[in-house]
């Protein structure tokens, strides 16, 4: 476990003594060491509650800067430096290996030879796929020579720093290191910076605890009772999951993107209203954008893009969606998920995006939205088996709205199934609205909005988040 | 730009601050001051006990198991004791101890704790306590309150109480009174919704045997506290469990290892001159009539005012001259049980 964003340890000490010190520092002058702090921050930040992924976490810093002052040598003729590209890409992918596949790789082994090769428990280390991605792209570039130069400490802060170590987005250090050594000499927080970095923070604390925690609830109350699923309640759960990842993540991101303005850095978007999409390839153009860039800046154009012929390109895209699939999880679910997408990117391309484009917006809209639903199935579910009985359920589940045990689980404030049913339907529409219809974070923030009505509203969101971080529990020990 | 975000910064600070005050004014849970008037609802055992045990004032404490919540405390003040009600349902002894540790902290001259005593006390495992309590609750570290302050429920329990008019007694604390509970219909129904079969019958008795095992631990749970306070009375009573229950432990073939459960932990408490038990287990006249119960053990709040009255009448009392014959009785008795005759 890490400190979460959304904890009242990181929102009332760990947040404000940081930004505190930070700026205290950088008033002092001392722009380099306020660097160090943001790398210690970050690594206590990260090590809070194991730390042994801190130690995994700085090994991989120390080896891969090690590369780096490697191949800027220069020293290295051409067969050294390609040996020791090889060795970087295989301990990065190595380490992302053990800890994250290895236990479906012997599961998979175990299966096929009938003996068990299981080991204990591998715990994964969070945010490991991330990190391990934006080292994968400085070791390529360092490799191709691309990377300027370097100090350790930016570097570091770079894989480390701790709004997007645990869950992206992934960004490259092309966009960060720079604006760490530019910004050495500010002495002081620009104000902009600080108010579209709370913004962010209250806008993305908001998405998820409010919309995302409290649909999850309900959805892992359905996945947990599949077969006590009514047709509207299998639905329900499967939009609702739709709903509960994006503004999950989104959220996230926001919250890291507000925390990096906070300490006047940008870090990139990741999310650009994607449930807008008209179609599965614009769907990847606005969802976790980090991701879908680093695949194609680093496997799809290294494997030809679509400059080698239809047929190429079409297997291209198999294979980067294959493995997206994979790297989101270890297990053939998320393959599939993976591959399925693909299919559909590769389906979309042998139609042809003039002729596609003629068809109602509605109706391309409608197609990839349901598209979108049915592929989340198999991200959230536990077994295929899962996925097609929940499937089933819609088919088979009878009548009957939104079960009540479903409601309960998601709103505690009352019992009364009508509050109930007005709530959920509340929560539907706000959720399909802002997620469909309305602008997004960005848009919001880059309006700048400075009236006070907006202020206080974003007062009463985030007091409203804050409230959410603690329950009361109802205990039923009516036994003795 | 800079009017917005000093206004966006005080007005989550006030915000905030009356998020404070509000909740350290109503305090549902009572963790820093008793009610300020008649509106708390007494409904979350796990939540509201630390703070009735830290900051109400008393001599006289009710502790124990959800038998102990039909207890009214105005019988108790006939009798001149200022006391509180402190039910802890599904509680294990480590959890009765850890409660009681908080009752000595903060009320100095304790004259009488009653605790009931029950099988799942007696038969847990001794280190086993409450999982997932709020913890911030039960410790005086001000730190933690964040958990309490900025709690969503605890708002709305606020909230709620500012609005209603709904006006509650202490005395009432967590009882079950409606006359409709009861019967020795719902007795015989509970009774038949248990699914014993062979196999469950060979598994529970090997396990009720090994719970022997761990009696005396837990009695020392709770009597390393009576053993340090030796200026307080405290009153262990066995509550009367129904004909129905020793049925149902004598289809078990467990009907000795219960006898012996009780036996093993009355040997603990006579050691102690602080000490005083009571068992309610063979009062024939109760337990034989059935409309008294809900289900095969809790009874009716008549019946707990019976047992107050007898605890100051020193009827049932059992002490070590009297309780191998008196267990001899009720174990014949339990075999002898028809449960179904009409």
């Amino acid at each position: 476990m890490v400190m979460l964003f959304n904890s009242y340890i990181f929102i009332f000490a760990f947040l404000p003594i940081t930004f505190i010190l930070f700026w205290l520092l950088k008033r002092l002058n001392l722009g380099k060491t306020s660097l160090g702090l943001l790398i210690v921050a970050s690594f206590i930040f990260y090590g809070y509650q194991n730390i042994n992924f801190m130690f995994l976490l700085a090994f991989s810093i120390l080896i891969n800067y090690g590369f780096y002052r490697l191949f800027k040598s220069k020293r290295l003729n051409f067969i050294l430096r390609r040996l020791i590209f090889i060795v970087g890409i295989i301990i990065n992918l190595g380490i992302l290996v053990y800890f994250k596949y290895l236990n479906f790789i012997t599961m998979n082994i175990s299966a096929l030879t009938g003996r068990d090769y299981t080991l204990h428990n591998i715990v994964l280390p969070l945010g490991i796929s991330f990190y391990t991605f934006q080292q994968l792209s400085f070791v390529i570039d360092s490799y191709k020579d691309t990377v300027p130069n370097y100090g350790f400490i930016e570097y570091a802060l770079f894989v480390s720093f701790f709004p997007q170590l645990v869950a992206g987005p992934i960004v490259l250090h092309s966009e960060m290191v720079p604006q760490f050594k530019a910004t050495l000499k500010n002495k002081k927080p620009k104000l902009e910076h600080l108010y579209e970095g709370a913004q962010y923070f209250i806008l993305g604390l908001s998405k998820k605890l409010l919309i995302a925690d409290t649909l999850g609830r309900g959805v892992d109350w359905g996945y947990q009772n599949i077969l006590f699923l009514n047709s509207i309640s299998a639905i329900f759960i499967i939009l609702g999951y739709t709903l509960q990842i994006y503004f999950d993540f989104s959220g996230y991101c926001d919250m890291a993107i507000g925390l990096g303005k906070l300490f006047g850095f940008n870090i990139t978007q990741n999310f650009n209203s994607p449930y807008k999409a008209l179609s599965i390839s614009e769907f990847w153009k606005r969802w976790h954008m980090t991701l879908t860039r680093f695949f194609t800046t680093y496997l799809y154009i290294p494997l030809g893009g679509n400059r080698k012929g239809k047929l190429r390109t079409y297997i291209n895209v198999l294979i980067i969606f294959t493995i997206s699939g994979l790297w989101h999880g270890a297990d053939w679910t998320f393959v599939l998920w993976g591959f399925l997408h693909g299919i559909v990117m590769v389906f979309e391309r042998i139609i042809g995006f003039e002729r596609l484009n003629k068809i109602p917006k509605f109706i391309r809209w409608g197609v990839t939205f349901g598209l979108i639903n049915l592929f989340w199935i198999l991200f959230r579910a536990e077994t295929f088996l899962d996925a097609t009985n929940i499937l089933k359920r819609i088919l088979h589940g009878g009548s009957g709205f939104i079960l009540p045990d479903i409601l309960n689980s998601m709103f505690s404030i009352t019992d009364n199934i009508v509050y109930l049913w007005i709530f959920i339907i509340i929560l539907l529409i706000v959720s399909l609205f802002l997620s469909i219809i309305c602008i997004n974070t960005e848009q919001i923030v880059s309006k700048n909005i400075i009236k006070i009505p907006y202020v206080i509203f974003l007062s009463i969101l985030f007091l409203f988040s804050l409230i959410n971080l603690s329950g009361v529990s109802a205990f039923l020990y009516f036994n003795f | 730009m800079k009017k917005a975000l000093i206004t966006l910064i005080t007005t989550t600070l006030i915000g905030m601050l009356l998020l404070v005050a509000l909740v350290a004014t109503i305090d549902p849970f009572f963790h820093y001051h008793k009610p300020i008037n008649n509106k708390s609802r007494f409904y979350n055992e796990i939540y509201q006990d630390p703070g009735i045990a830290l900051n109400y004032t008393y001599d006289t404490v009710i502790l124990g198991s959800s038998m102990t919540e039909n207890f009214h405390i105005k019988d108790l003040a006939v009798y001149g004791e200022d006391a509180v009600k402190i039910s802890y349902s599904g509680a294990t002894t480590k959890d009765i101890s850890n409660i009681l540790g908080l009752i000595f902290s903060s009320n100095h001259n304790i004259k009488r704790i009653y605790i009931d005593l029950n099988d799942y006390q007696l038969c847990s495992f001794p280190d086993v306590n409450f999982t997932d309590i709020p913890s911030y609750l039960y410790d005086r570290n001000y730190i933690t309150d964040v958990q309490y302050i900025f709690n969503k429920d605890v708002i709305y329990e606020c909230l709620h109480q500012i609005i209603s008019k709904e006006e509650y007694d202490i005395d009432y604390a967590f009882t079950w009174e409606e006359d409709d509970l009861f019967g020795a219909d719902k007795v015989i129904e509970d009774f038949n919704s248990s699914h014993i079969d062979q196999a469950w019958i060979a598994d529970n008795s090997i396990e009720s045997k090994e719970a022997l095992s761990r009696v005396k631990d837990n009695m020392n749970n709770i009597l390393s506290i009576v053993a340090m306070h030796p200026e307080t009375e405290f009153v262990f009573f066995y509550p009367p469990y129904s004909e129905a229950y020793w049925y149902d432990i004598n289809r078990q073939n467990v009907l000795n290892d219960k006898i012996t459960m009780l036996d093993l932990s009355m040997e603990e408490l006579f050691k102690y001159d602080n000490v005083v038990v009571y068992m309610f287990m063979d009062d024939y006249d109760v337990i034989s009539n059935l409309d008294n119960y809900r289900d095969i053990c809790h009874f009716k709040p008549t019946i707990n005012k019976q047992l107050l009255d007898y605890m100051h009448t020193e009827n049932y009392k059992i002490t070590k001259d009297n309780y191998l014959e008196r267990l001899n009785t009720l174990k014949d008795y339990a075999l002898n049980i028809d449960l179904f005759k009409d």
